[in-house]
């Protein structure tokens, strides 16, 4: 009773690990739509989305695909259209499909490098490293 | 909806209810999932009605539709990563005794029934 695949990045700076996963995501899908996935409000741009205040959030390649996500929750044609975004103060989880496709595993690769690359530039303060 | 205390729940069809619930020890049997997941058998902290349950849970609807609620998180694993805060497992069979059991049904009646 659990699906998908997790990719699990370890990072103390979750918020800025999570906006670098939009970003990527926004590069992958330019009309992406953002879910926060404790209260199902959902914003279409990407600079909308309350970075800050979501822990959980789905992202959805555009409006027809968040459309047949709600008609139909998980079906096989919905593959490659949904990613999951789940974070703590460890780590970033990426969820998508059992078995991801060429463009949701180059989007995970792109968001694993994303995060690598924002933190190295992260001040030691903003990592939650002790100066 | 979280659950309540320390409440857990376990989602599946109604082959998985039937099957389960035919017994009056429930036990819920490990298996592989997909996704390179753990072999275990797994279950979660949030409750029935709980908003986005399926997807957060990366269930189709048919996985969610009924439920059983019990107590007690002994010798449950958190899943690796963020999401371990809401899915635990067990690496073998688990045993729920009658007196760990809270509720099992209809997902959508359990759901009015725990409010």
């Amino acid at each position: 009773m659990i699906g998908g695949s997790d990719f699990v990045i370890p990072t103390l700076a979750s918020g800025a690990a999570f906006d670098a996963c939009l970003r990527t995501i926004r590069r992958h899908w330019p009309n992406a739509i953002f879910q926060d996935a404790i209260s199902g409000a959902k914003v279409d741009r990407f600079d909308a989305v309350p970075i800050g205040r979501w822990m959980e959030m789905f992202a959805y390649r555009d409006a027809a695909a968040a459309r047949d996500w709600d008609e139909y929750e998980l079906i096989p044609e919905l593959a490659g259209t949904m990613v999951h975004l789940t974070r703590s103060g460890s780590d970033i989880t990426i969820t998508v499909d059992d078995v991801p496709g060429p463009e949701i595993k180059r989007m995970v690769d792109n968001m694993q490098r994303a995060i690598r690359m924002d933190i190295f530039t992260l001040p030691a303060s903003v990592q939650g490293i002790a100066a | 909806m979280e659950g309540k205390d320390d409440t857990l729940f376990h989602y599946t069809d109604v082959d998985g209810y039937n099957a389960i619930r035919s017994q009056p020890v429930w036990v819920f049997k490990a298996s592989q999932p997909p996704g390179k997941r753990p072999f275990g058998a797994y279950f979660t902290t949030l409750g029935p009605g709980t908003t986005l349950l399926a997807r957060r849970l990366g269930l189709p609807k048919q996985k969610i539709e009924y439920v059983f609620a019990f107590n007690g998180s002994a010798n449950l694993i958190s899943l690796r990563g963020s999401r371990g805060k809401i899915v635990l497992y067990c690496r073998e069979n688990y045993q729920v005794e009658q007196d760990r059991q809270v509720d099992s049904g209809p997902m959508t009646e359990v759901a009015e029934r725990l409010q």
